[in-house]
């Protein structure tokens, strides 16, 4: 009964609505343009929807006790509040050990090789289960920064993420009784690192997991700042929680 | 009727498509949500913190109690494997300035110190009572998750710390403790041994029997009141039964050769025993109001220590028929034997989970006896032992989540390790052997 009812509707409307999606499109061409003019001009942004990376990294304990290159990052992220903001990026090669020690004009040609390299490793090493597995997705951000050095940094911060989530995790193993279970939880990231809309994505089905993942969210947080280079004002993560290492 | 729609489509529909590609073309900057794996926690323990307890009323007598009190907490604790009691030497709070109630003090001394729980307690003397009341908090919540308060005599304070750790253990892992359960076990010396019992904390050690003879295989009723054993007291292998209300012990079997007790049945009517009258160890049932027996295996080999499920439909025991001693499960009426333990060249006994899927028992691994636990069907075979003396006599806790066994190191040990093989504990030491865990006091 309804059905024809609402044909009807359309029927009477049909003129009107072609007039009303050419108005809706002069104004979103009128829009369009105006953002065209008005967007930033400092920041070349590049129309690509960028390759999708797959970042793996090792555990942050390491990354972050020994004097790694990544250790400079990882300072770097986790001090992100600096007094002087507006030569963080000027500064960076100073930040960045390789470049410090190479610093050859041909450095975004080096960096793509690393991060293919890195890519091939990553491939290859999926299946190791020891190592945190981090799979990122990004599409090309604005602000002058290659893709590789984005991700690269991108996969420290999400490293000192995981880092700080897991060695808040307590769980005896006797409350999962050797099932193999499963939570996934997701939250946003406040550009100050707070967190917020933590809600279960899925839930194990045992109560004590779910609570010990909830407890380590909340006593991880909150997380250092973001980085000014992540061009959002917030992150979204999830984390995937896994029973598969607790013996009965 | 569907014309118009058509027609309407028509004019807007490549319009549409045009803006949607326009659209596509600004370039958004957006993280798509990343997802983080973690595999296993960081820690197997809670994090806990006891502060010391407040006196509500000094007086004489409340000296030292504070910190006795929050330390014995601790250690009860501490024995269940579930948690990493916090030292105080690492506390930030001042407890000269900070209260015991919700919003005299501030969480975040607590989580500072890593604590994910927290127990704040007072207590008062009136009298020949201890009367003390206790709050556990939910430090990362702020929030309290018990608050009760215990009475007893100010004598036996950890009597009341018992019950507090235990109702503890029940809010954070949903099942209460074992602290008021015993072991049984004996203690030899130059081949002459008695009967003891101890609690699962190590406290209150007695002796039941002064036998001072060679002792088998004890064996807790369901109802925790008696004990059978047996002894050599008289020369033979016979059967007894201890009562501990009384501390009797009357001998209920002699037949000529082997009376070994196996199991009690669930309902506790019943007791499997081997005996060797017909010839070889066979499985009997011996019905403990009659006092008659039944023969459960018939065999040519040996078949001994008996176990009963804890829904008491399946029995397994000890059996030689394939050539070296292994585990066979059978239905409680004797039919039905299967192997169950095919690794290995001597398994022996076996003891059911209360949780009733697994088995653990003693095996020979690399010329030693090793603790292992498996599965009923026969899969998940796990070694939890590894050490370099002979680890036997495998029993289960009343909740199924420690494992009590003897070692023969240093002249013969009692262990209790959480079931997954961690958090190892020496419960007795000199002599001890034959451990087995009492039922929960009904």
């Amino acid at each position: 009964m309804t059905f024809p009812g609402l044909l009807r509707t359309h029927h009477r409307g049909g003129g009107s609505l072609n007039r009303m999606i050419l108005l809706s499109g002069v104004l979103h061409l009128v829009a369009l343009v105006l953002l065209m003019v008005l967007g930033p001009v400092s920041a070349p942004t590049r129309l690509t929807f960028g390759p999708v990376y797959s970042v793996s990294l090792v555990s942050m304990a390491d990354t972050a006790l020994n004097a790694s290159p990544a250790a400079d990052l990882t300072r770097d992220v986790l001090g992100a509040v600096r007094q002087d903001r507006s030569t963080v990026l000027r500064k960076e090669p100073d930040i960045l050990p390789k470049r410090k020690n190479d610093p050859t004009p041909r450095q975004t040609d080096l960096d793509r090789t690393i991060e293919e390299l890195r890519r091939k490793v990553a491939q290859t090493e999926r299946a190791a289960p020891a190592r945190p597995d981090m799979t990122a997705r990004l599409s090309t951000p604005s602000g002058g920064m290659s893709d590789s050095d984005l991700n690269r940094r991108m996969g420290v911060y999400y490293a000192v993420l995981w880092n700080r989530i897991r060695s808040q995790w307590a769980l005896p193993a006797d409350l999962t009784r050797g099932q193999a279970l499963e939570a996934v939880v997701h939250a946003r990231i406040l550009r100050s690192g707070e967190i917020t809309g933590l809600e279960f994505e899925k839930r194990s089905g045992n109560r004590f997991f779910d609570e010990s993942v909830l407890r380590a969210m909340q006593k991880a947080a909150p997380f250092p700042p973001l980085p000014e280079w992540i061009p959002d004002r917030m992150i979204d993560v999830g984390i995937r929680f896994h029973s598969s290492q607790l013996k009965r | 009727m569907r014309e118009p729609l058509r027609h309407g489509a028509k004019g807007g529909f490549p319009l549409a498509v045009l803006l949607l590609c326009l659209l596509l073309l600004v370039p958004v900057p957006v993280l798509a949500r990343v997802y983080l794996d973690i595999d296993s926690p960081a820690f197997q323990k809670f994090p806990f913190a006891v502060a010391d307890f407040q006196p509500r009323a000094g007086g004489p007598g409340t000296e030292g109690l504070s910190a006795g009190l929050a330390d014995r907490l601790g250690r009860y604790l501490d024995v269940t494997g579930f948690f990493n009691v916090i030292s105080r030497k690492a506390f930030l709070e001042d407890p000269r300035k900070a209260g015991i109630l919700p919003g005299t003090f501030r969480f975040s001394d607590w989580s500072a110190i890593g604590a994910d729980y927290l127990v704040k307690g007072s207590f008062r003397i009136a009298g020949p009572d201890l009367d003390i009341e206790a709050r556990l908090f939910d430090v990362v919540r702020g929030e309290v998750l018990l608050a009760r308060g215990y009475t007893g005599r100010k004598d036996r304070p950890e009597e009341l710390l018992r019950r507090l750790a235990s109702d503890i253990l029940q809010v954070l892992t949903g099942e209460g403790g074992v602290f008021d359960t015993k072991i049984a076990f004996q203690v030899k010396s130059k081949g002459r041994a008695d009967l003891y019992t101890i609690l699962f904390d190590g406290t209150e050690r007695k002796r039941l029997t002064s036998h001072q003879s060679v002792l088998y295989a004890p064996r807790w009723s369901p109802d925790g009141r008696s004990l059978a054993f047996t002894s050599l007291r008289d020369g033979n292998p016979d059967l007894y039964i201890h009562d501990l209300a009384t501390g009797r012990t009357r001998k209920i079997m002699d037949y000529p050769g082997l009376n070994l007790a196996g199991s009690w049945s669930p309902d506790g009517r019943r007791l499997l025993v081997t005996l060797s009258k017909d010839g070889n160890e066979e499985i009997y049932l011996l019905d403990m109001s009659s006092y008659q027996v039944r023969r459960l295996t018939v065999n040519f080999s040996i078949d001994v220590s008996p176990a009963w499920s804890p829904d008491g439909r399946k029995i397994a025991f000890v059996s030689n028929r394939a050539g070296s001693p292994q585990i066979y499960v059978m239905d409680a009426d004797g039919g039905g034997a299967r192997r169950l333990t095919l690794e290995g060249s001597y398994n022996t006994s076996p003891s059911w989970s209360p949780r009733g899927r697994r088995l653990a028992f003693e095996g020979m691994s690399g010329g030693r006896f090793q603790i292992f636990t498996i599965e009923e069907d026969g899969s998940n075979l796990l070694q939890l032992t590894f050490d370099r003396d002979d680890n036997e006599s495998p029993t289960w806790s009343p909740d199924g989540r420690y494992i009590v066994y003897s070692s023969r190191g240093g002249g013969g040990k009692l262990h209790i390790m959480n079931v997954n093989g961690t958090n190892v504990r020496t419960l007795v030491e000199g002599g001890a052997a034959s451990p087995v865990w009492s039922p929960r006091p009904k």
